[in-house]
């Protein structure tokens, strides 16, 4: 880089925020600064931009410019090399990737590497998987994952990956997120047997788990649409775990809470007064909520 | 609420999900190891009668930590330097919550910097000085909050100079939703950052028409009632709060599913020590104090408008809240914190002091001492800015037109 002067940061003359930049990252921003000042496309410039982001993954310039590095760099190669290029670049971001998880630019990268290859999702899922193993409620992760099954395909595996997830950790909410995912774009939501076999489903996990927020959110967010009293089941659950004493606490109030919006549901007056004298009960059985109680109450 | 019921609440043991025994994994381990540093945090500052006056808002110290940060970050900060305006607004809004005005100096010095931070070409702005970074719709937001809030005729001026218009079109996609800088990513994140500084700036109608972005954010409510960064996504707090503020300034917040809503943003509230967690089965943050907790005034207004609500009605436990914030979420040097035993930094600081100011404007706060809210100001809930200095600049670019 001997032909390029370095274009040290100005921050004038009352820097504010001023950071403690550790050994390096300046000496290395200058020189970065000066090439997107150029605009030079090559090997020496990508070679930079690695360096950027070695100090800083967040450096979302750095990012681009590697893309339109390698744009320019393959704009008149054979399509093999073009393509050798973008899969080592996605080896590059694998590598970044993996020590920084929770960074949007990562994961945009690497869905600029994949959509430029064009290949199956087989091998990117289990890169996905690999990563969920370690972080099974990443959010990039999983946003991530469901760009490939959009674009890629490969939906067949997902429900048992999910099923899977969930019987390590019942509290996996990212999963329950991506079964109700996989359902709307596999299966016909406004059919009553699959909303009756998701409800069984969700019925499994509350009872190893009653006070398991996720399987009722899941299962609410199925029902919902078709409305409570097309799917007697649910009603079933939960005067079955209010009459019994498997549930507890959270438990309880779960059932309460979802018994409150199907007796509301109809409009009949001795279930709606029911639903409020539920209202009453969780003001104190959950009492942190008792706001909100006293307001779902005057809107039965 | 009164003190019985408090201290019932703050019991050690007290009954949540995680304690139940049901399906052990490591989501009860980690959350019952939370409840009890959280516990430990309340005894050590509230017992042995678990007094709440025994604690206190620390305003000294976090004007210090952040009178400090203003200046001078450690090397730890250096991940955040493709974000310099955010650090700008994070520490230069915390000051102002605790109504800690800026000397003229120190805002020529932030103004001077901001300014260094524009994209003459493409306008916004970007995340340090130009060159050597591209304009990003989110330290665009920043910047332009920093300004609103220093609110002065420079601060203004150079909201006026940093062709928003121009650029806000660039990064509007044909679908209506907002890429965050040229080549980057699509989330909710965009179009609120977009519609927010178009507000502030007074380009919405030259920014629009902005139909398609309301009804690409209203596809992005789950199942579960929250909203996700995309279609399809897990409900998540940030993106929440950032679809549900974009809707209400696009007049759009009363499409999206209301009582799954608010269902769900209640139960985001932990029993245990009073403060949100981001997503179900997730654990406790203080950012999400405002992430969560400034959805409040948002959909409470939406159902008071409605009559489904009364005026100055509340949906959400704002003492409980300001329980988390002050006892489990303050570090004693000044600054705040995710949840006990993490350490502090100037993000935390801001959407923790941001969720305190929300608590406080509650009409009602039964059992909470004057202290903890007292000088503490008042913030526009959509901007996440002072509310005066949002008046002031709407007023500005609407007399500038």
């Amino acid at each position: 880089f001997s032909d390029l002067e370095p274009l040290p940061q100005d921050d004038g003359p009352v820097p504010v925020v001023r950071i403690a930049y550790p050994d390096g990252f300046e000496e290395v921003m200058s020189y970065f600064r000066r090439v997107v000042v150029t605009g030079e496309c090559s090997q020496r410039t990508l070679q930079l931009s690695a360096e950027v982001i070695a100090h800083n993954a967040a450096n979302y310039t750095a990012w681009q410019y590697r893309r339109r590095c390698l744009e320019a760099m393959h704009s008149g190669s054979s399509n093999a090399a073009r393509e050798q290029a973008w899969r080592e670049e996605l080896a590059f971001c694998t590598a970044r990737g993996r020590e920084n998880l929770k960074n949007y630019q990562v994961w945009f990268h690497r869905r600029s590497c994949l959509a430029r290859l064009g290949s199956g999702p087989e091998a990117e899922l289990e890169f996905v998987a690999e990563i969920l193993r370690d972080d099974s409620k990443n959010y990039h992760a999983w946003g991530h994952r469901q760009w490939v099954l959009s674009s890629c395909g490969g939906w067949e595996g997902e429900a048992a990956f999910v099923e899977g997830l969930l019987e390590e950790d019942a509290r996996n909410n990212s999963a329950w997120n991506q079964r109700y995912f996989l359902l709307q774009h596999t299966a016909d939501l406004s059919s009553l047997s699959v909303a009756e076999g998701e409800v069984d489903f969700a019925a499994r996990f509350i009872a190893a788990a009653p006070g398991n927020p996720s399987p009722w959110n899941y299962l609410r967010g199925v029902v919902e649409p078709l409305g409570y009293s097309a799917v007697p089941r649910v009603r079933l659950l939960c005067e079955g775990l209010l009459a019994g004493d498997a549930a507890s606490g959270a438990g309880r109030v779960a059932a309460m809470s979802l018994l409150v919006d199907v007796l509301d549901e109809g409009g009949d007056p001795a279930e709606q007064e029911r639903a409020r004298s539920l209202c009453d009960s969780l003001e104190d059985l959950d009492s942190l909520r008792e706001a909100y109680w006293q307001w779902r109450r005057s809107r039965v | 609420m009164s003190d019985a019921d408090y201290q019932r609440r703050w019991q050690p043991g007290v009954e949540t999900d995680a304690r139940d025994g049901g399906a052990p994994s490591d989501t009860t381990e980690e959350q019952i190891a939370t409840e009890e540093a959280c516990q430990r945090c309340i005894d050590e500052i509230c017992d042995p009668e678990l007094r709440r006056e025994a604690a206190s808002l620390l305003t000294r110290e976090h004007r210090t930590y952040c009178a400090s940060g203003l200046w001078r970050l450690s090397a730890g900060y250096a991940s955040l330097d493709a974000s310099r305006p955010w650090l700008c607004y994070w520490i230069v809004h915390s000051l102002s919550i605790l109504g800690t005005r800026i000397d003229a100096a120190a805002a020529d010095a932030v103004i001077n910097f901001i300014g260094r931070c524009r994209d003459p070409d493409c306008g916004g702005f970007c995340g340090g000085p130009y060159p050597g970074q591209m304009a990003h719709l989110a330290p665009t937001y920043a910047a332009v909050n920093t300004l609103v809030t220093i609110g002065t005729p420079a601060a203004f001026e150079l909201i006026k100079g940093a062709k928003l218009g121009s650029f806000l079109r660039a990064m509007r996609r044909e679908d209506g939703a907002f890429t965050m800088h040229h080549d980057g990513e699509v989330d909710v994140r965009g179009a609120y950052c977009a519609i927010a500084v178009a507000t502030l700036s007074g380009e919405v109608e030259a920014t629009g028409p902005w139909e398609d972005t309301a009804n690409w954010i209203l596809g992005c409510q789950t199942y579960e009632g929250g909203v996700g960064a995309t279609p399809g996504e897990e409900a998540h707090g940030g993106y929440t709060f950032c679809g549900l503020a974009a809707l209400s300034l696009l007049g759009a917040a009363h499409r999206l599913r209301l009582p799954p809503l608010v269902r769900w943003l209640v139960g985001r509230q932990m029993a245990h020590a009073g403060g949100f967690q981001g997503r179900t089965n997730k654990l406790v943050d203080s950012c999400y104090s405002f992430w969560q907790g400034g959805a409040f005034p948002l959909v409470q207004s939406l159902l008071q408008s409605r009559g489904e609500l009364a005026p100055g009605g509340a949906i959400y436990n704002a003492p409980a809240l300001l329980d988390y914030l002050i006892v489990c979420a303050q570090v004693a040097q000044g600054g705040l914190r995710d949840k006990p035993g993490k350490g502090r930094d100037y993000y935390h600081t801001c959407y923790a002091l941001s969720g305190l100011a929300v608590a406080a404007s509650a009409s009602e706060l039964p059992g909470v001492p004057e202290g903890w809210v007292n000088g503490v100001r008042l913030i526009n809930p959509i901007f996440n800015v002072v509310n005066d200095k949002v008046e002031a600049a709407l007023e500005h670019f609407r007399a500038a037109e």
